[in-house]
């Protein structure tokens, strides 16, 4: 075997060096600072590691588009050509995944100050490892290398979300998290062996392949693996009925860390299960529609009744992965290239959306977050609007566009979500998708009304959000607005994503 | 060069918007707005003027004045487009001429008013939409000049919409959805012109064939609706007699002399399409004339002064009809015209009447007044004579040369229509008469201790001597073949710019000369003589004398007064019933689809419910939802695959 890695390799792997780089050097730093001097270091180092991750993974994006002038020299080596995908697509993924946790990094600073025992290193290395993974996970041409990225993200998750040992329910559930996880894991394992024993191969397949035509269904026990790993991401999509740890791990987490797994598990979950879905035999793909309109009608009666913000979101994300996978079915069951491709792009361009979304919602709620958590409540945002116009703004902007009402960028992407499932004709779960959402406006609202009509309870104090918290509101918030008016912005940049 | 056209609409709108400037600075600033609102209005009728005396002479062609790109969607294109021919200018001048009259008027006649900048800014804005809706090229444009005048008719009648325990602004409202009722057919006509024709231009529709002749009865007749309720007549006359809650000077503007001729505009400049219709040509006669006769009856039982104008002016909106459906199109738009000039010198005369009897506005606490107001007396008795049609007013040529061309019209159903014209002139002079007697003649009725009638300020004279001047000459621009061959100047005027049509032609076509137009014009002149001397006679010592014969023929007489109880009728008829469907949908919107929407939010609430109880908090069941899950679509699976 040939262990020689090229230039090109190298850029290929660039993001993923600069944070692996960076995470073990925030871990030795963390060992030599005293503990006033990690809170000056760490944050600014951290960040301009994601930042260096994020560029890197822009460069990638920009010298991978067609036009670009070193696109014919990007051939990898033989050591990473079977199972690395040096594409516009992973880029995509780098730089989504770099973006949410750079953001997340950016609303924690001020709720860590907070924390009784602020666990600078650890959190921040542990934060560095979620993108790893994910980009693993994505970029693997190969079913091993995508389960190694699941649990290096996974493990990361399970730690983050316990980090607050002293807290019962931080431990409730990270406990929680971790055994549905490992069981989880290992359904997936389970799958891939199936797979493996019956083509002899854990290969996935080209992005090219994934229009119908493309490959032979698996048959034997390649199907039955392909069903069995089919359900294993659906745990990590949160995808009803596999949601159930959801509302309770995202409660339990501290909240920048459910945005990170509100935002980032779902990206990475449906990155690949786009780029596995020749695996999945054709019996199970009349499934997909089903688990979408299960998902959508739990996710939004489940959110009905929540007064718990962070539930709320937990179950709205649930519906959210319906209508994502309301778009999944053009691309499982739609009729050829133009159809996956139009999927693709709704896929990708809801899950931007989603991400910037949540983060600015998740973002408010950590800002108002203290150590009480009963603030995050429809009790607790009472009356924001005049307490502090800022937040409620951006809250308000992240609700409607959760609700998926112009001008936001949400509007935009259910659009195209539902006009990519209607155009492969799956009309049953867009519809269902469209009713569901008219049924989640009436919770989204209820946040509205919280914030702006209905008085604020007496000597409500918020803290002060750092400078990075803030900007990442201002600019979740005006990215929400922006793409919300002119989506070609958003639209554009994804066309470059070739079958 | 016809760029100017644009200043007169647009003069008035930039007055408009310095009165509303100058009634929101509010003092002393307030004063100016009367002289701002007439020097606009004078720029206006200056143009006017140039612009009329540009096509005279060759009035087939027209003045064009093309602006921006308004509407450019599919394949309808409507450009800000103005048009001036002769038949706009002429209105034009109408409506520039008597506005800037009135305006000068309503300077003494709103001098203490709190609101008269706003009044003038409403004034102006009038002036802007009726020249939009005269000079507008297209329907639409012209459409929005018609819902514009309608908008400041509704602003200026409830302009006092406080006074009176908020009746004017009852009044306006009932005139605004009148006329809505009339758009309506507006509307639907102009979408069914734009389906036949592909284009809402008016020289563009002009020019295009002929349409099939039941498309042209719907489309006439959808339009006519529309004119009905701007111009008043039945079914939407009702709104009319109650507008005259607004100030007296905006009576005479805007319900008497210009925006209500609206509707015989409109019916005049789409006469290209009513003549394809004979149907629609009997339909427009024949309201006409009953709604001349209905209105004429009402008018002999009203005691409020302005009342009994109002529903002259219905009367006489009636007889422009008249002359519309005959195909007589030049008399009905020579009736507007002198029309405008003595119905406005009445409104003003009464407004004088009413300035200086201190708001009194029943004729029957008057009596007595030309002694104490010579000027507007003498006024007064002009315009009283023009309306009656006295011999050799304006308003005896023009109202002749309806019944004339009535008559002459062709067959016995133009003998039918001749006599119901005739039979209104007959009350048309005797009540104008009875108020003439009533209000000036005789003794006074009012406590002299209380009430010290003056003469108004000459601001106020100088419009009323002006217009009875110009009631009195109007005529000559229309004098009868009898008189001077060719003499009729505005037939020459208007006739390259209307259509031409005999609805009843057929039926024997115009059998008679001129010696039987001498004949008619001597039976109008005796009509009209026997009327006045009436009026004058029954009432010249008050209403004393006639109250006998009003008990006598009570029923007549509460019929009459109480206007053929068609207020009445329609709340029976119409309203109640629509309330009661109103109720009705109110009741299945809370009910049936607001229940509906509930049910199914309460249905959700409920899954919702459903869902927290199976989310319990224990990972053995969550892990038992997954495991469980897993397994059925693993046994399912296995089952498909072999």
């Amino acid at each position: 075997m040939d262990f020689r890695l090229t230039t090109t390799d190298l850029h290929a792997l660039l993001p993923l060096v600069i944070l692996s780089a960076g995470a073990c050097l925030v871990l030795l730093i963390d060992l030599f600072l005293r503990e006033e001097a990690r809170s000056r270091v760490l944050p600014p180092l951290t960040s301009l590691i994601l930042l260096g991750a994020l560029g890197a993974g822009i460069e990638q994006y920009i010298s991978l588009s067609p036009g670009s002038f070193r696109f014919p020299s990007e051939r990898l080596g033989p050591l990473l050509t079977p199972i690395w995908r040096h594409q516009v697509f992973t880029a995509v993924g780098a730089i989504l995944l770099c973006g949410i946790a750079l953001a997340v990094h950016w609303i924690s600073t001020s709720w860590l100050r907070e924390e009784d025992r602020p666990a600078y290193g650890e959190y921040q290395c542990l934060l560095l490892l979620f993108p790893i993974g994910t980009i693993l996970l994505i970029g693997a041409r190969n079913l091993m290398l995508a389960f190694v990225g699941l649990e290096i993200f996974s493990v990361a998750l399970y730690v983050l979300t316990a980090m607050r040992r002293t807290r019962s329910r931080a431990v409730e559930a990270g406990l929680k998290y971790f055994l549905l996880g490992a069981f989880a894991a290992a359904i997936f394992l389970y799958g891939s062996a199936l797979i493996y024993a019956g083509k002899g191969t854990l290969d996935l397949p080209d992005l090219g392949a994934i229009s119908r035509e493309g490959l032979p269904a698996p048959v034997g026990l390649a199907a039955l693996g392909g069903g069995i790993l089919f359900l294993a991401l659906f745990f990590k999509a949160s995808v009803a009925p596999f949601h159930m740890w959801t509302p309770d791990v995202y409660q339990g987490a501290p909240t920048p860390i459910t945005a990170l797994m509100s935002t980032g598990t779902k990206t990475a979950a449906f990155f690949l299960l786009i780029t596995a879905a020749r695996l999945f035999p054709h019996e199970i793909l009349p499934l997909i529609p089903i688990l979408a309109i299960v998902s959508i009608l739990v996710g939004n009666a489940g959110a009905l009744r929540q007064t718990d913000l962070k539930r709320l979101l937990a179950y709205s994300g649930v519906a959210h992965a319906g209508y994502l996978l309301v778009a999944y079915c053009a691309i499982a069951l739609g009729q050829g290239h133009q159809d996956a491709h139009t999927a693709i792009r709704a896929i990708l361009y809801y899950l931007a959306v989603y991400g910037i979304t949540n983060l600015a919602a998740f973002g408010v709620l950590a800002w108002l977050e203290r150590r009480e958590e009963s603030v995050l409540t429809f009790e607790g945002i009472r009356g924001l609007g005049r307490r502090n116009p800022f937040c409620a703004a951006v809250l308000a902007l992240a609700a409607l566009s959760l609700a998926g009402i112009p001008p936001t960028a949400g509007f935009w992407a259910k659009y195209q979500v539902f006009a990519a499932a209607l155009s492969a004709g799956q009309t049953t779960a867009a519809v269902v998708g469209i009713l569901g959402s008219v049924v989640g406006l009436y919770y989204y609202l209820r946040i509205l009304v919280a914030l702006y009509f209905e008085p604020a309870p007496e000597e409500a104090r918020i803290p002060a959000a750092g400078f990075a918290g803030a900007l990442t509101l201002g600019l979740s918030g005006a990215a929400i607005l922006l793409f919300g008016i002119f989506p070609s912005l958003l639209v554009d940049p994804l066309i470059h994503i070739r079958l | 060069m016809s760029d100017y056209l644009f200043l007169i609409p647009s003069l008035p709108l930039l007055g408009a918007l310095l009165c509303g400037i100058l009634h929101a600075r509010g003092g002393k600033a307030r004063d100016l707005a009367g002289p701002v609102a007439n020097l606009a209005v004078l720029g206006s009728f200056l143009v006017a003027v140039l612009a009329f005396l540009e096509i005279r002479g060759h009035e087939a062609e027209a003045l064009v004045y093309e602006g921006f790109t308004w509407i450019h969607t599919g394949t309808l294109l409507l450009p800000f487009k103005l048009h001036l021919d002769a038949l706009s200018g002429f209105m034009a001048l109408i409506v520039t001429g008597v506005g800037l009259l009135i305006h000068f008027y309503s300077i003494g006649y709103m001098a203490h008013d709190e609101g008269r900048a706003k009044y003038f800014a409403y004034l102006n804005l009038f002036v802007f939409a009726m020249s939009l809706l005269i000079l507008g090229a297209n329907l639409p444009l012209l459409f929005v000049g018609w819902e514009g005048v309608g908008a400041m008719s509704y602003l200026l009648i409830g302009f006092w919409y406080d006074k009176e325990g908020g009746w004017p602004a009852v009044a306006g409202q009932k005139a605004f959805i009148a006329n809505r009722v009339g758009d309506m057919g507006f509307l639907i006509g102009m979408f069914l012109l734009f389906t036949n024709f592909g284009t809402l231009d008016v020289a563009a529709m002009k020019e295009a064939p002929a349409l099939s002749g039941g498309v042209a009865t719907l489309i006439c007749l959808l339009l006519f609706l529309g004119a009905t309720g701007k111009s008043a007549q039945i079914p939407l006359f009702v709104w009319l007699p109650d507008a005259m809650a607004g100030p007296t000077p905006v009576s005479a503007l805007i319900h008497a002399a210009t925006m209500v001729t609206a509707g015989v505009y409109m019916v005049c400049r789409m006469s290209f399409l009513f003549v394809q219709s004979p149907t629609a040509m009997a339909v427009v006669a024949v309201v006409g004339a009953v709604t001349a006769l209905l209105a004429g009856t009402i008018a002999l039982a009203q005691r409020d002064l302005k009342k009994v104008l109002a529903y002259s002016t219905v009367s006489q909106l009636g007889y422009m009809f008249l002359a519309c459906g005959v195909g007589a199109f030049s008399a009905a738009i020579f009736h507007v015209g002198t029309h405008a000039f003595f119905k406005a010198l009445l409104f003003l005369g009464a407004g004088s009447v009413i300035h200086g009897m201190h708001e009194e506005q029943d004729a029957f606490r008057m009596g007595g007044l030309r002694r104490h107001m010579p000027i507007t007396w003498i006024t007064f008795l002009v315009g009283g004579l023009c309306l009656a049609g006295f011999p050799l007013t304006s308003g005896f040529f023009s109202k002749d040369e309806i019944l004339w061309e009535t008559v002459s019209s062709g067959g016995s159903a133009a003998y039918a229509l001749w006599g119901l014209g005739a039979l209104t002139a007959l009350l048309t002079a005797f009540y104008t008469f009875r108020l003439v007697s009533l209000t000036f003649l005789g003794k006074e009725r009012f406590d002299p201790g209380e009430v010290h009638p003056h003469e108004s300020p000459w601001t106020m004279t100088l419009p009323l001597v002006i217009l009875a001047l110009l009631g009195l000459g109007g005529g000559l621009m229309g004098l009868p073949a009898v008189f001077v061959e060719d003499g009729n100047w505005i037939h020459h005027l208007l006739s390259p710019v209307l259509a031409e049509g005999r609805p009843f032609a057929s039926e024997g076509g115009h059998g008679l000369d001129h010696a039987q137009e001498g004949l008619f014009m001597v039976y109008s002149s005796i009509i009209a003589v026997v009327g006045i001397l009436a009026g004058l006679i029954l009432y010249r010592n008050g209403p004393e004398r006639m109250a006998g014969l009003a008990k006598t023929f009570r029923p007549v007489h509460v019929l009459l007064a109480g206007k053929w109880f068609v207020d009445e009728i329609y709340q029976v008829c119409i309203l109640t019933p629509l309330a009661a469907l109103s109720r009705f949908a109110g009741w299945f919107d809370l009910g049936i689809v607001d229940g509906l929407v509930n049910g199914l939010g309460r249905l959700f609430q409920g899954a919702g419910f459903l869902v927290r109880r199976v989310q319990d908090g224990h990972i053995q069941s969550y892990a038992m939802w997954m495991a469980g899950t897993t397994t059925v679509v693993l046994a399912w699976l296995v089952m498909q695959l072999w």
